[in-house]
Formats: structure tokens, sequence, C-alpha cells
């Protein structure tokens, strides 16, 4: 392994509000490196996936990003942006 | 490690030992405490805990991506180190899924949370499930319907199998779940990249998430004939095909012994042999 340095993918958790429903970026990722997660957890209750806030998307594995911008280009509330760390040129 | 074996097998492979899966293994709680709700116990902290793998591999990737390989080297090598003792599953081929699921009860199928966390997959019904549980902690799966979303469906020993064959079928592994633990908690079927353990170990060298099965898969050349029918079902990179002797191959260092390629094979060329027989192999987890 010799070091790489990965994009940067930022995600605006103002306009992604309820990623679990939504789930294009996650299904569209060819390398998988987003992943979500339930921030309510309730007993003998069902968490509504529509309910803005109740699940949140993360970036867990960037050093699999390849930049390609499917995710970008998916994601119907312009939440995403993809670019590479300051100072590193493509 | 075999510590399983050892200290849980009572003389064979732990897995196979009716004990682990009786009632006791969900009641090993402190005297006189209740379970608690705080996040080191939720249902869903093992969820998190893979996602994530904790903090640790969260700083190890972020390290990673940055390039600097040094810190991602030493937190991996620490929770490497911390984790030897504590295997997070295990590969297992099909006819030992069979005998599991002989000794398990009860069995119920239902979504599986890596595939929820990494694909935000909803599976609700018998046909879209991939994970089981397995022994009587699922009779409580109602309380938290958040972990166990799109519900479960409680099987017969009978339906289990054709279940599980099912997705062997469609080129899906069987890991057995311990989850840190001495106990079994599920069954899954999984693949790369959807399974969190999967990846953790074959992308990022985390062993103690994924331990290979008590097998290494052998070829028999005299056998196969190099159909190819095997090929493409290795989530381990193991098997290759070797053109100039047109048969399929398998490195036997990367192989996890899970058996897909056992069970693609028409002519029977492919079988089982015993790691812990082999000196080579007996110590490669």
């Amino acid at each position: 392994m010799y070091p790489v340095i990965a994009p940067v993918i930022k995600i605006d958790q103002e306009r992604c509000t309820t990623p679990f429903a939504c789930k294009r970026c996650l299904q569209v990722c060819p390398t998988a490196v987003f992943s979500v997660h339930g921030l309510k957890m309730v007993r003998m209750e069902e968490t509504e996936k529509s309910e803005p806030g109740a699940y949140r998307l993360r970036v867990a594995y960037r050093d699999k990003c390849t930049a390609c911008n499917r995710c970008v280009e998916v994601c119907p509330a312009d939440a995403l942006t993809v670019s590479m760390p300051e100072g590193e040129t493509v | 490690m075999c510590r399983m074996c050892e200290s849980m097998g009572g003389g064979a492979t732990w897995y196979l030992n009716p004990k682990n899966y009786s009632n006791r293994m969900y009641k090993l709680r402190e005297p006189g405490k209740g379970p608690t709700e705080q996040l080191g116990n939720s249902p869903n902290a093992g969820a998190a805990a893979e996602a994530g793998g904790g903090m640790g591999l969260g700083r190890a990737l972020e390290a990673k991506a940055n390039g600097d390989l040094d810190t991602f080297n030493t937190i991996i090598n620490e929770m490497n180190r911390r984790a030897v003792m504590r295997p997070g599953a295990q590969a297992v081929p099909l006819h030992e899924v069979f005998e599991v699921l002989d000794l398990g009860m009860p069995v119920a199928a239902m979504m599986c949370i890596c595939r929820k966390t990494t694909r935000a997959c909803e599976e609700c019904s018998l046909s879209e499930y991939t994970c089981m549980g397995l022994g009587t902690g699922m009779l409580k799966w109602e309380r938290w319907p958040e972990r166990y979303r799109g519900g479960v469906e409680f099987l017969s020993t009978k339906q289990a199998k054709e279940w599980i064959e099912y997705w062997d079928t469609k080129g899906m592994m069987h890991l057995l779940m311990q989850e840190g633990g001495d106990f079994i908690g599920g069954l899954c079927n999984c693949d790369y990249p959807d399974c969190i353990p999967i990846r953790n170990r074959i992308d990022y060298g985390l062993w103690a998430q994924l331990v290979k099965s008590e097998y290494v898969c052998f070829i028999d050349w005299e056998k196969c004939n190099g159909c190819g029918d095997c090929l493409g079902r290795c989530h381990f990179n193991a098997l290759k095909f070797e053109a100039t002797m047109d048969k399929a191959h398998i490195d036997q260092f990367q192989c996890f012994g899970c058996g897909l390629c056992e069970t693609a094979c028409p002519r029977d060329a492919i079988s089982y042999l015993d790691r812990k027989k082999m000196p080579g192999l007996a110590k490669v987890w």
C-alpha cells in the first residue's frame, strides 16, 4: 500500500434530511463509500424513515472514493459535493 | 485462534457444541442489573460498532484518506491486538450451516443490518431477508422494531435450510456471527462490499472481524474440467483460472474455506481440507 490522498466528500446535513428513504447515493456508489445510521432507537417503535433527521448519512469509507461524481448527480437535494483537498492537483 | 474451540468446543468445533446455543448465553449480566439501554448495550450498538469499527476504524480511514499510512497502520495494528481473543464472525461452509441449523433454535430470518447501513436496503419479506437470528434472544425481537426493521419470520429447520441454500445458490457466503462475545448470535448470508466484516477484513486487514472457516478448499485437477462454474463465486480473490492448465486454481492462503466454489462445482472436483491438520495453514485464520 502506498499513500493516496482521497477526494473530500461534503454532506450538507441541512439538505440531506431523509437519507434512508432516499438512498440514491448509497445505492449508486460503485465503491459503497457511504453509510446511513439511525439516530432514533425507541423501544417498541419503528422509526419513520421519512421523518427529517431520523437518519444520518455518513462518509464511512472516504479512502475508497474515486470522485466519479455519480452521487452528486443523483442527489435530489444537491446536498453532496466532491472535490480534491486544497493543494492537490488531479 | 481456536481459543473458541479450546474453551467452548468441548473437544470439537465450537459452533457444533450444542451448549453454545443454550439460554445461559443470554443470561450473562452483572448480578442485580437488568438490561441497560445505554448505547453500549443497545441492540444497535453492534451495527454502529461494525459500521465505524468503533472510533478506531473511523480515525484509521480518515488517516488513510489523507495519505497518512503510518497512523492508519498503527490504529489497525492496535485494533487487531485488542481483538485477537474476540472474533466477530467466522466463515462456515454450507454443510456445516445445516448442522448448526439442526442445533440452534429458534431460527428467525430478518433483514441484514450491514446492508441496511451500507446500501440502505430494506428487506421486508422472507424472499428478501438475508440475515438470520439464532437462539432464544430472537424471541424478544419485538422490543426493538427499528433494529429488526421489516420484521422477522420464524422458520422451521427445513425452511431455514431451503432459505440458506437459496442464497448459497445466488452466491452469498455464510458467516456465523459472534459479535465479539462467547455466544452464537446469528448466521448471515454475506457478500462484498455490503458485508461490513468482509470488507473490514479484506480491505483494511481487521482480521478478527472475520476469521476463516475450519476448512480450506482444494481442487482435484483429475476431476476439474475447467468449466468455470465456480469462477466469480469467490469473495476473497482466492479463485482464479489457470488458462495454460485449463483448470480452476485456489490460492489456499487467500481461501476462507466458505465453500461457495464447492457448492457450485458440478463434478465434485472441489473438496474441504481440515485447516487444523495442515501445518502450513493451521494458524492461518
